[in-house]
């Protein structure tokens, strides 16, 4: 099971880390969204919005990106500056 | 050229930053500080008690030295420091201290700005104000943006 992080407005409705079984080949960051949505509403809720960002090792990516095992992968709302 | 990003969880004490920064500077003509204080209301006058500022190990000091790395390449600077502060922080506490040395001074104060205006936008953190009335999450307003938006277009 990979790890999933999660920060800002999504890690406080779904704590700090979620896991997934990821195939060998990898996931784009669209079906782990997906995925990890289909848990509950509370996960839908949290990860099915435009503004809630995905990064895999530390950059930020689009939904197309490929994630694979072994990657840091995360989801989180809006940045707040400092 | 010294660039110097940190970010840290304990006490931030800008004295202590420009005492070190100033220190056996005889070249630049001009140094500018920003101390970034926590404050005790909200925008809506609502009570503060805490701040919180929740980061990402590695993502964070990522953005912040992408920031200042832009800074250096825009103005003609010769060192910066940048320290910003992570976790629980209450009013009054340094938030963010920023120093920019320079030939001259509008380079610096220039540096000094646009490393504000870019980093109370994109810095990777989320900000959260706790009172009596609960809890809130900060995210950039208009003002913010409008900010950040006039670099878009000058030239320093």
């Amino acid at each position: 099971m990979s790890p999933i992080l999660f920060f800002g407005r999504v890690g406080e409705r779904l704590g700090p880390e979620g896991r997934l079984e990821l195939p060998v080949e990898g996931l784009p960051v669209r079906e782990i969204r997906r995925l990890l949505a289909e848990r509950d509403e509370v996960a839908a809720d949290a990860l099915l919005r435009p503004d809630v960002r995905a990064s895999v090792d530390l950059v930020v990516v689009g939904e197309d990106a490929l994630a694979r095992p072994g990657q840091e992968i995360a989801f989180f709302s809006l940045f707040s500056g400092g | 050229m010294a660039l110097d990003v940190r970010l840290i969880s304990t006490t931030l004490s800008a004295p202590a930053e420009l005492e070190a920064f100033l220190a056996g500077r005889t070249v630049e003509g001009a140094v500018v500080t920003f101390t970034g204080l926590a404050r005790g209301a909200g925008k809506d006058g609502s009570v503060v008690e805490t701040l919180t500022l929740d980061w990402y190990p590695g993502m964070t000091e990522r953005s912040m030295q992408d920031i200042a790395e832009a800074a250096v390449a825009r103005f003609p600077v010769t060192d910066l420091v940048v320290v910003h502060r992570c976790g629980e922080i209450v009013p009054g506490e340094t938030i963010v201290f920023v120093a920019a040395a320079a030939a001259h001074r509008r380079e610096a104060f220039a540096a000094a700005d646009y490393l504000m205006d870019r980093l109370k936008t994109e810095a990777a953190f989320w900000k959260r104000e706790t009172g009596p009335s609960g809890t809130r999450w900060i995210e950039p307003v208009d003002e913010d943006r409008a900010a950040l938006a006039r670099w878009k277009d000058e030239t320093p």
